[in-house]
């Protein structure tokens, strides 16, 4: 990064991928894994102060705790999954708390890494979903009828059903999980290139650049950073409430009854 | 699984408002994916089959066939029940 006067300043290299190949910090550590654990920690005691001490009339903790569960209760739960949905609130309480916290991690300062922009780990994630509402509708349904339910369109003959039944079972049951991972994946890597972009491209302007007009013009590249945290904020909270949101519609899907 | 739902149906229709089937976000959601699983699924076959015999056209024939496959499941499944 250091220049001498005489030398032309280095061309700007746009941030890629590399921005997101942590060196591990220790072992096989990086940085998204201690954010995983840092995440799980938070929630932990964020609850546990929430749920000490619960009163008929909430203090502070309790009442930010109880909103956020009457957040997923009343707008995610109940509306996608039906009468039955009370015994998948904790579930989806706590998966939209770990993927809301991992995302805000992307803005918070010195942590400023959203957790999911490692591909691997929505993966993961996206894969557990996948197992609980395939166990759901396996559970509820049986095998054959939660196959039914899932790929068997009603009401057509047998011959359209050998076309639609491939895409329904591809749709439905393998990429599902796909889907669900890369929205999230693809919404906070490209969200978290963007920051690195316009911070990193205002460093090079102000400081490694020869040209007095980029050195006069770098602030408006902190400021859109600026601007685009805030909406990267925003992108955060609403990836992770639509997480939530299509893995409750899964299991209202599965537990659905046809007809 | 037949003998069962006539139960179901009865326990979830007295002070049920929400009708038992795929809520509608979700569905916009499941319906994107059905269109482009139908027409990439057929296209792909459509290629196969073109790069197994040496063949042009069926690559079009298949995603093209895909849509329109993904459009009737789409209607046969939140349009007509």
């Amino acid at each position: 990064m250091t220049t001498t006067a005489t030398a032309p300043a280095p061309g700007f290299e746009a941030p890629g991928v590399d921005a997101f190949q942590l060196p591990p910090l220790f072992g096989d550590v990086t940085k998204p894994v201690l954010q995983l654990v840092l995440a799980a920690i938070i929630i932990v005691v964020l609850f546990r102060v929430a749920t000490s001490r619960m009163q008929l009339v909430p203090g502070r903790a309790q009442f930010l705790g109880e909103s956020f569960h009457g957040i997923v209760r009343n707008t995610v739960a109940r509306d996608m999954i039906g009468p039955e949905f009370v015994k998948y609130v904790p579930f989806l309480t706590a998966l939209f708390a770990f993927v809301l916290v991992n995302n805000l991690f992307g803005i918070i300062p010195f942590l400023q890494f959203p957790t999911f922009s490692h591909p691997g780990v929505p993966y993961a994630l996206a894969g557990l979903v996948w197992i609980v509402f395939t166990y759901v509708g396996v559970k509820h349904h049986g095998f054959g009828g939660y196959m039914r339910i899932s790929t068997w369109p009603p009401d057509v003959p047998w011959w359209v059903r050998i076309i639609l039944t491939p895409i329904e079972f591809l749709s439905n049951i393998i990429l599902r999980p796909v889907t669900l991972s890369l929205r999230l994946f693809g919404n906070m890597f490209a969200g978290h290139l963007l920051l690195v972009l316009f911070i990193l491209g205002g460093e090079y302007m102000l400081v490694v650049a020869d040209s007095i007009t980029l050195k006069i013009l770098s602030p408006f590249a902190f400021l859109m950073g600026i601007v685009f945290t805030f909406f990267e904020a925003f992108i955060q909270v609403v990836q992770a409430y639509i997480f939530v949101m299509l893995t409750a519609s899964y299991i209202g899907t599965v537990l659905a009854d046809d007809h | 699984m037949e003998q069962e739902q006539p139960r179901e149906v009865g326990s979830g229709a007295p002070g049920e408002q929400k009708p038992d089937r795929t809520p509608p976000p979700a569905e916009a959601w499941t319906a994107l994916s059905h269109l482009l699983t139908g027409i990439l699924l057929f296209g792909a076959i459509g290629w196969g089959v073109d790069q197994l015999f040496d063949l042009r056209g069926f690559t079009v024939a298949g995603l093209l066939a895909g849509a329109a496959a993904s459009m009737y499941l789409i209607y046969v499944r939140y349009v007509k029940s």
